[in-house]
């Protein structure tokens, strides 16, 4: 007798979390390719004041 | 004469019964894992004694928790903070004006949508969910240890109180407004970092304050930023009163940043009830007994939703489950679990 659970386990379980991240995965490439990365890059390696509260405005 | 020492009276210590033990034990198994992360993701420890900041290519990749690359020792970019520098660039060649009553700059967005950070978002919440937040988030790890702090019960507030619904809600607000519609309208304001992010204050603004230095560039382009005490303002003054204020909750409920402001939070609570890892309840086993939901410290009622929003996957109602009918894993979710197998050893 097949085990009753809730949430059980089917093919759309599996298939909708590996779309997204293949989808997150293809953001990911877009998103290096259109320049976002340097974007965060500058704002990781620059001190950002107004994000730990040095900022007397 | 000789005088024998009385054998003091030492109580016998009550053995722990095996669910208690399975609970300990993965508490400890977690509380080990948020650690480990957070050493990892902030091991530039040089960064702590000079009062620099990591600049390395590892700069430019996203962690799954929120952690301020502006923490000395951080090693990569919290997602909240990247999602708004992103929409914070803007166009300056387009139309600029400046909003008259408040003194913002209203400028036309270079990116409405940030592909490079929602990916790494989507990526993150499809695998884990809120894994993350129960044992990937440092600011989690920070909440988890303030909320061990024994206070009288009478202080310590349950979860699912009065309006504990509606603020739950509140960090979807959060996110809407302070992450995506404030930086992309006034740039290059990052809203949630400058007037709400505790971890901001506690990661990166208090010990780079303390240790006083000054730092290559800053970035708005202002050049060499000051750190130390003398520069704090109004703005640090409000952001340490929010960090004081998350510390005391913090003892008194549990995880309440987590519960109701943290828009990471928000964002991977989407993605539970679809994400890889998930739980789910062997309704043969289930006996509706209730076990569970009492020991839920986020107030989620794990045999009727066992995928819920507010669940950041601790295990603990696993652990605390006297049938056995919670499973949970990646791919296909068994029912063997290694906290349970323990406690079904010690049950005897």
């Amino acid at each position: 007798m097949k085990k009753k659970t809730k949430n059980g386990n089917n093919v759309l379980r599996y298939l909708i979390p590996i779309a997204v991240m293949l989808i997150a995965a293809g953001f990911i490439f877009y998103g290096t390719k259109n320049g976002e990365i340097e974007a965060v890059f500058n704002k990781a390696i620059n001190l950002c004041r107004e994000c730990v509260g040095i900022s007397g405005k | 004469m000789e005088i024998k020492a009385k054998p003091k009276d030492i109580k016998p210590k009550r053995p722990l019964n095996p669910i208690m033990r399975a609970r300990k034990r993965i508490t400890r198994l977690r509380l080990l894992i948020q650690s480990v992360f957070a050493i990892v993701t902030n091991s530039y420890f040089i960064g702590f004694i000079r009062g620099t900041i990591y600049t390395g290519p590892i700069k430019q990749v996203c962690v799954p928790g929120l952690n301020c690359y502006s923490c000395p020792g951080a090693r990569g970019a919290c997602p909240i903070g990247a999602l708004q520098s992103v929409f914070n660039q803007s166009d300056w060649s387009k139309e600029v004006w400046v909003d008259g009553k408040t003194g913002f700059v209203v400028t036309k967005p270079l990116y409405y949508f940030s592909f490079y950070v929602i990916g790494f978002l989507m990526m993150f919440g499809a695998l884990c969910g809120r894994l993350i937040c129960g044992f990937l988030c440092p600011f989690g790890l920070v909440q988890d240890l303030l909320h061990k702090i024994p206070l009288p019960k009478k202080l310590k507030i349950q979860p699912n109180f009065k309006g504990d619904k509606l603020l739950r809600k509140l960090k979807y607000v959060v996110l809407i407004l302070m992450v995506i519609i404030l930086p992309l309208l006034y740039a290059p304001d990052p809203f949630f970092c400058k007037y709400i992010c505790p971890s901001g204050m506690l990661l990166g603004g208090i010990p780079l304050m303390t240790i006083g230095s000054s730092i290559g560039t800053v970035a708005d382009g202002t050049g060499t930023a000051i750190t130390s005490w003398a520069e704090a303002g109004a703005i640090t003054w409000l952001k340490i009163s929010l960090l004081a204020a998350t510390v005391i909750l913090s003892i008194m409920i549990y995880r309440p940043f987590c519960k109701y402001i943290c828009p990471l939070g928000a964002i991977y609570a989407l993605f539970n009830k679809i994400s890889l890892y998930r739980f789910s309840i062997d309704e043969e086993k289930c006996t509706d007994c209730g076990v569970c939901a009492k020991v839920c410290k986020m107030g989620v009622d794990v045999h009727k939703t066992p995928n819920h929003t507010e669940c950041i996957r601790c295990g603990d109602c696993k652990a605390a489950c006297p049938h056995h009918a919670i499973c949970s894993g990646f791919g296909k979710v068994k029912r063997t679990a290694n906290v349970i197998t323990e406690a079904e050893k010690y049950g005897q």
